[in-house]
């Protein structure tokens, strides 16, 4: 009896000892360090929100030394930031597809403390879920509840499967309460992006847009306002106009519009289902890059 | 899976009365009547320890470090009187299974599971495991059912034991103190 159950802590001290060797503490705000994971050969992925400062950031490795650090690139919108780090010898992280997990898997988040080694919380995947957008408008892949306790430094950290895999990375600024985990198919695509690019290219119409319902049931979104010489208005869009679909999939709401320009949406033709005057028109939009810094 | 180890553990914990409001746990230390408790358990020299059977003994308070957040009591142990079997507080890793037991907010015996959290501060045990009032004082063992620590106090929502080691070395200075004096 006792003998199971030493094996099973056995099991998840060496999840966490095998875990640990992709796991960084990232010093880039006052207090505590967060947590990071050396995702691909000199690139370590953390949450976006722990950057408080992005110059002489630092971060300790499994190995205790502590490194400089640069930023390559930080989208909000995925609560994900790239770094880079000059540094050979060390692990790469090994990733665990979300495509088998399942409410109840076991699972802990890692985190590292400075030079004081690894850190870690013990729970299970409290929910997995379809793709989503979070409310700072970025895409993600799936949707990943972890049942773990966030202590202070488990920002950035991973969520890894009992066998020392990488699921995701573990944020707490994504939601009002309860901790996401990031998962990996999303880090690999916005680090893509961050590494060549610096930043995530969001789709813009330049249009702004409210619901309307009509008389018979259907919804749409009307036209309030157009951007001149922005995507729309060079399409020949009018204030008034009323999107009822876009490449076939009714749109009611501006939350159906942001999930179709998500991801790589910037310069691939829209086609655009409207109604002017009562009468219904389609328009081919190519969606441009929304300014940075701005709406 | 965790019931007959808990039942085990239940064996060497005891209930302290030593507040105005409230118990708080202890461990039974070893055959000759002694008691490991929290210093912050203790508020005065007299108190009543509980048995897991429920016999109420008079117990003497022996010694007590705040600092430490440690006290040791001595009863006259009648049977059945089964000390915890002492584990090695020394060697944990992060990602290990710990049990606490205690009597947290009156509930007698209550199990709870969790982890070591980290093992970066040498004088205290982090467990990621969740404890309330009345568990301080209570048992932190390993899955083997060995005494690993004495629960304390949460910081920051860890868990934080006092380690079997420094007990040991709290222990062997109260009793080379006694004898000096």
């Amino acid at each position: 009896m006792a003998n199971s159950l030493t094996e099973y802590s056995n099991a998840l001290a060496d999840a966490v000892a095998r875990g640990g060797t992709v796991v960084v503490a990232v010093h880039a705000r006052e207090r505590i360090a967060s947590s990071g994971v050396l995702w691909r050969p000199g690139v370590v992925i953390t949450a976006d929100h722990t950057i408080k400062c992005e110059e002489e950031i630092t971060v300790t490795l499994p190995d205790n030394r502590t490194v400089p650090a640069t930023l390559a690139g930080r989208d909000s919108g995925t609560d994900i930031a790239v770094l880079r780090v000059d540094v050979a010898g060390v692990d790469a992280a090994r990733i665990a597809s979300h495509a088998t997990l399942q409410a109840g898997s076991m699972a802990l988040a890692l985190g590292r403390r400075g030079e004081n080694g690894i850190a870690a919380s013990f729970g299970v995947v409290s929910a997995v879920g379809g793709p989503w957008r979070t409310w700072r408008g970025g895409q993600m892949e799936c949707f990943i509840r972890p049942d773990v306790n966030m202590y202070p430094g488990l920002s950035g950290g991973p969520l890894i499967d009992v066998e020392g895999r990488v699921l995701g990375i573990n944020t707490p600024a994504l939601t009002r309460n309860l901790p996401v985990t990031i998962p990996a198919v999303t880090i690999d695509r916005v680090t893509d992006e961050l590494l060549a690019k610096g930043h995530i290219a969001r789709g813009y119409l330049g249009i702004g847009l409210h619901p309307v319902q009509f008389p018979d049931g259907r919804g749409g979104l009307i036209i309030l306002s157009v951007e001149p010489n922005g995507p729309a208005g060079s399409a020949g869009i009018l204030i008034g106009d009323v999107v009822l679909a876009l490449d076939g999939k009714p749109v009611g709401d501006t939350e159906d519009v942001q999930t179709h320009l998500a991801g790589e949406s910037v310069g691939k033709p829209v086609n655009a289902s409207l109604l002017r005057g009562g009468q219904p028109f389609n328009v081919s939009i190519t969606p441009g890059e929304r300014p940075r810094g701005g709406r | 899976m965790f019931e007959i180890l808990a039942e085990t553990l239940r064996r060497s914990t005891v209930q302290i009365y030593a507040r105005r409001h409230g118990a708080g746990s202890g461990v039974i230390w070893n055959a000759e009547g002694l008691v490991v408790t929290n210093a912050h358990v203790i508020e005065s020299r007299e108190c009543v320890v509980e048995t897991p059977d429920g016999r109420k003994l008079e117990a003497v308070l022996v010694k007590r470090d705040a600092r430490r957040d440690l006290a040791v009591l001595r009863v006259s142990p009648a049977a059945p009187w089964e000390p915890a079997a002492l584990g090695d507080s020394r060697n944990l890793r992060a990602g290990q299974v710990v049990l606490a037991v205690g009597n947290p907010l009156g509930v007698s015996g209550a199990v709870t599971t969790g982890i070591i959290h980290a093992t970066s501060r040498k004088e205290w045990i982090q467990a990621d495991i969740s404890l309330a009032p009345g568990n301080s004082g209570g048992m932190l063992a390993d899955t083997e059912g060995r005494l690993i620590g004495i629960n304390s106090m949460i910081y920051q929502g860890i868990a934080l034991a006092v380690p079997t080691h420094a007990i040991a070395l709290f222990l062997a200075r109260a009793f080379a103190g006694a004898r000096a004096a």
